[in-house]
């Protein structure tokens, strides 16, 4: 185990820190403060809801490929999109508009909750 | 390469025929592919000229050349466009590229949307627009030069989207929701009229807006000839509507007023659902330029931070696209 301050108060202070000394600053490097603060807060959200979100992907791609919960994400997702191209889920569109709303929508609360 | 303010007097100089001298050069915006300066011409006891100066630094765009002319022949037609000066050519030493009048007025979209001495301009905006788009579609294209098409494919809107499913390929990153998208369009493709040149970046962003409305279409680098109905989907695209959603028309307009815009210019009623269909062809776009450009950062082309959390906005667009499709 590691110790404090934690990988979230860590990015907490790299968040801080970009905030008062880098934001305030002109043109390109206060613009890209900016930018850098939104992906601090990304990656905490991330490490807060991920796992979570994660899970529930897990068992949604493994519902609708008829698999067992998959290992790997990247490759579950790769037999959705193709399934989805070649029109093989075509006659599950309800099933697989219901499944992507659902992780697009934990997706968006990590990346940008805004639109939300 | 800079661009030096006594080479550029040069080359104004030579090609305009005048003695003036080159002020106050200053770089505007840089892509890694091509750059926009701004600068005044002081000729005599005269008011200063602004002009614009770009320059092509990978020859990614169309060139120059054919630019130039583009824009000078919709220029003709009453698109409020940007005059070309003239076109460098090797003796400048400055590249490839052309300069251009500089047209007073506000770009960048927020700001469009909320500046109170805009209002007036805003609420006649959405008409306004589809009467340019309208003036643009019906440029003649003997007069346009050589430009990208669509050969081999019999409807412009599949040609886009095996294009996307190509990237995505290659991008090795798997998208169900965008893919999903792409299957909704392929089985919904709407009437392809013909072929009119396409402005291919017709937005919010792209236009130069005073008080009186839209003074200007820029950034024509993305012209092609296809299918018009791209230019209006791809100004309503969730993604160019800056968070005002209810404003369907880049977040300061109505369909109803840029349809009937468009129909005075073009003598064209267009079917609402077909600029919805390019809508979410547009946005998917938009997504997978996120990727790209996302990529561009993690393969080390550019490495930028700006570039690596443009990737993370691909989510806010899949969201945007399952509100569209059923």
């Amino acid at each position: 185990m590691q110790d404090r301050p934690t990988a979230e108060e860590l990015l907490e202070a790299v968040g801080e820190f970009l905030e008062h000394d880098v934001l305030p600053l002109e043109g390109r490097v206060g613009f890209h403060g900016r930018v850098a603060r939104n992906v601090v807060d990304i990656v905490r959200r991330e490490l807060a809801h991920g796992p979570d979100a994660n899970a529930r992907e897990r068992d949604g791609l493994a519902q609708l490929l008829g698999t067992d919960p998959p290992g790997d994400l990247t490759t579950a997702n790769a037999e959705l999109a193709g399934s989805i191209r070649d029109g093989s889920l075509d006659h599950r569109r309800d099933e697989v508009l219901a499944h992507l709303r659902a992780v697009t929508t934990d997706k968006v609360r990590i990346a940008s909750p805004r639109e939300l | 390469m800079a661009v030096d303010e006594a080479t550029l007097a040069d080359a104004v100089r030579r090609h305009l025929d005048v003695a003036g001298r080159v002020e106050g050069l200053r770089r505007l915006t840089g892509g890694a592919s091509n750059e926009t300066w701004s600068f005044r011409l002081v000729d005599g006891d005269g008011q200063p000229e602004p002009l614009i100066l770009r320059i092509d630094r990978r020859g990614t765009w169309l060139g120059p050349t054919t630019e130039a002319r583009l824009l000078e022949a919709a220029g003709r037609h009453q698109v409020p466009v940007p005059r070309v000066r003239f076109v460098l050519d090797e003796d400048d030493g400055l590249g490839a590229g052309y300069v251009m009048s500089h047209v007073e007025g506000e770009t960048i979209p927020q700001r469009i949307l909320r500046d109170e001495s805009l209002a007036d301009a805003r609420a006649a905006m959405a008409r306004q627009a589809g009467r340019i788009a309208g003036r643009i579609h019906t440029v003649p294209l003997e007069e346009v030069g050589e430009l990208p098409g669509v050969d081999g494919h019999a409807h412009p809107a599949q040609a886009q989207i095996d294009q996307q499913r190509e990237l995505l390929d290659a991008y090795g990153e798997p998208h169900p929701v965008l893919e999903l998208a792409l299957r909704w369009a392929e089985e919904r493709l709407p009437a392809f009229e013909g072929a009119t040149l396409v402005h291919g970046d017709f937005r919010n962003g792209n236009f130069v807006v005073g008080p009186d409305g839209i003074r200007a279409v820029l950034d024509w680098e993305l012209a092609h000839i296809g299918d018009p109905l791209e230019d209006l989907g791809w100004l309503c695209a969730p993604s160019w509507r800056f968070r005002r959603l209810d404003h369907p028309v880049g977040g300061f307009g109505h369909y109803d007023d840029l349809l009937a815009g468009y129909a005075e210019t073009s003598g064209r009623e267009v079917d609402p659902e077909a600029v919805r269909f390019w809508e979410v062809l547009g946005n998917v776009r938009w997504g997978v330029i996120c990727i790209i450009q996302a990529f561009t950062h993690l393969q080390g082309q550019h490495r930028s931070v700006e570039l690596a959390a443009i990737g993370r906005r691909v989510a806010e667009v899949e969201h945007q696209v399952l509100a569209m499709i059923d």
